[in-house]
């Protein structure tokens, strides 16, 4: 399988069937699931989360997988079919189960038919969810379990417990018979039966992928906490001023990214630069229909409170004028 | 910089999991961040630059 290249071009990644099957040993000793589960899938099968760990798992499990026929593009596709399907396991990502929520915040049926009885769990992966957005299916008594992982690693390192309180960021403890620890920079370090043999034809990639003794560079940052391992960044994506400051990107990101509803993803650069640049792209929909009463994310939301965090807000603030003055043929500052 | 555009998995700025692809959104606005940093490149799209000094600025007179 290939990695999905976020950070330069995509290498292929061995992975044996014991990697595969180890996941769902580890899995079998921590998830109840069963021939009368179902899955309502969208997640692609060429990347691992789909094609490996929610996949596998239907197979092992003799669950049910029914394919979303949206493709998950369209919220309200996948809620016709979660009508259909009443789906009793749910893997997905942070941006669509933002997406859901909303919709059966406009709808009490809706909410009804998404948080129904049968829902045993839903599993997040790929960025922190949200602890407002968590906090939705937590009081409705679904449990919310988060992994954390990479293709390299069949994919699935570690897990949340849901019977404890999650921490944004917190993605749990090592499976079993996967061990973490830290190189000294930060740098997690993986080992066990999950953990490819490496890059196909790939010496460059290959080299210095794994210590001395066999742990596998994950390229991510974190630390040990009570709670497990906290996710801090990508190794790679951290850079320098021209004034020397290190720059941790993703802190930046994140406090924009969820201190305003108004904006769906923030990106910051500038390695090598005097100052950096973070690139906003904005929440169409809610730009165009701004509600100051509801919002999933924590912090301060532009205009009802925007003194609170007057740099993100004023930028909020500006977007929607933006959005109103779009006919306007050339770049230009505000 | 606000962008008025939209990361996808269309053009591949984002992954399948929904996370954004640094290097592809970077190729996607190189030149405009190049202009930031004092190149002249000449552009079409639209985007909208909020430099933090002014904000700062705005910040104080409200407060």
């Amino acid at each position: 399988m290939y990695t999905s290249g976020t950070m330069g071009t995509p290498k292929c990644v061995q992975l044996s069937h014991r990697n595969i099957l180890s996941q769902q040993a580890a899995l079998a000793m921590l998830w109840d699931l069963g021939p009368d589960d179902r899955f309502l899938s969208y997640l692609p099968w060429h990347h691992s989360f789909g094609g490996i760990f929610e996949l596998f798992t239907a197979l092992r499990t003799g669950a049910t997988m029914y394919l979303e026929s949206g493709y998950g593009k369209d919220p309200m596709e996948i809620m016709e079919n979660w009508k259909l399907v009443r789906p009793t396991v749910f893997f997905s990502v942070p941006k669509v189960y933002q997406s859901l929520v909303e919709l059966t915040r406009q709808d009490p049926e809706v909410e009804r038919l998404f948080f129904h009885a049968g829902l045993k769990f839903i599993f997040t992966a790929a960025a922190a969810l949200p602890q407002k957005l968590s906090e939705e299916f937590e009081r409705r008594g679904v449990p919310v379990i988060e992994g954390w992982g990479l293709t390299e690693t069949s994919p699935c390192c570690t897990l949340t417990d849901p019977v404890r309180k999650r921490a944004t960021g917190v993605v749990g403890n090592p499976l079993p018979g996967i061990t973490i620890r830290f190189a000294e920079d930060g740098e997690v370090l993986v080992k066990g039966p999950n953990v490819m043999c490496g890059y196909y034809k790939n010496d460059e990639a290959n080299a210095g992928l794994f210590t001395d003794d066999g742990f596998f560079h994950t390229g991510d940052i974190g630390e040990a906490t009570p709670d497990g391992l906290k996710l801090i960044t990508r190794k790679d994506r951290i850079f320098k001023l021209s004034n020397g400051e290190k720059v941790i990107p993703s802190d930046l990101e994140k406090l924009i990214e969820f201190k305003c509803h108004y904006i769906s993803f923030a990106m910051v650069v500038g390695s090598g630069q005097e100052y950096p640049i973070a690139l906003l792209f904005p929440e169409q929909e809610t730009i165009e229909r701004p509600d100051y009463a509801v919002s999933l994310m924590e912090g301060c939301f532009c205009p009802r409170s925007w003194t609170n965090c007057a740099t993100v807000c004023t930028a909020a603030c500006m977007m929607r004028t933006a959005a109103s003055a779009r006919s306007s043929p050339r770049s230009r500052p505000l | 910089m606000i962008i008025d555009g939209e990361l996808s998995l269309a053009n591949n700025t984002l992954t399948p999991s929904m996370k954004v692809a640094p290097r592809k959104v970077v190729e996607a606005y190189r030149a405009h961040l190049e202009n930031l940093y004092g190149a002249e490149n000449a552009l079409d799209e639209e985007v909208y630059i909020i430099k933090l000094d002014d904000i700062h600025t705005v910040g104080r007179k409200i407060a």
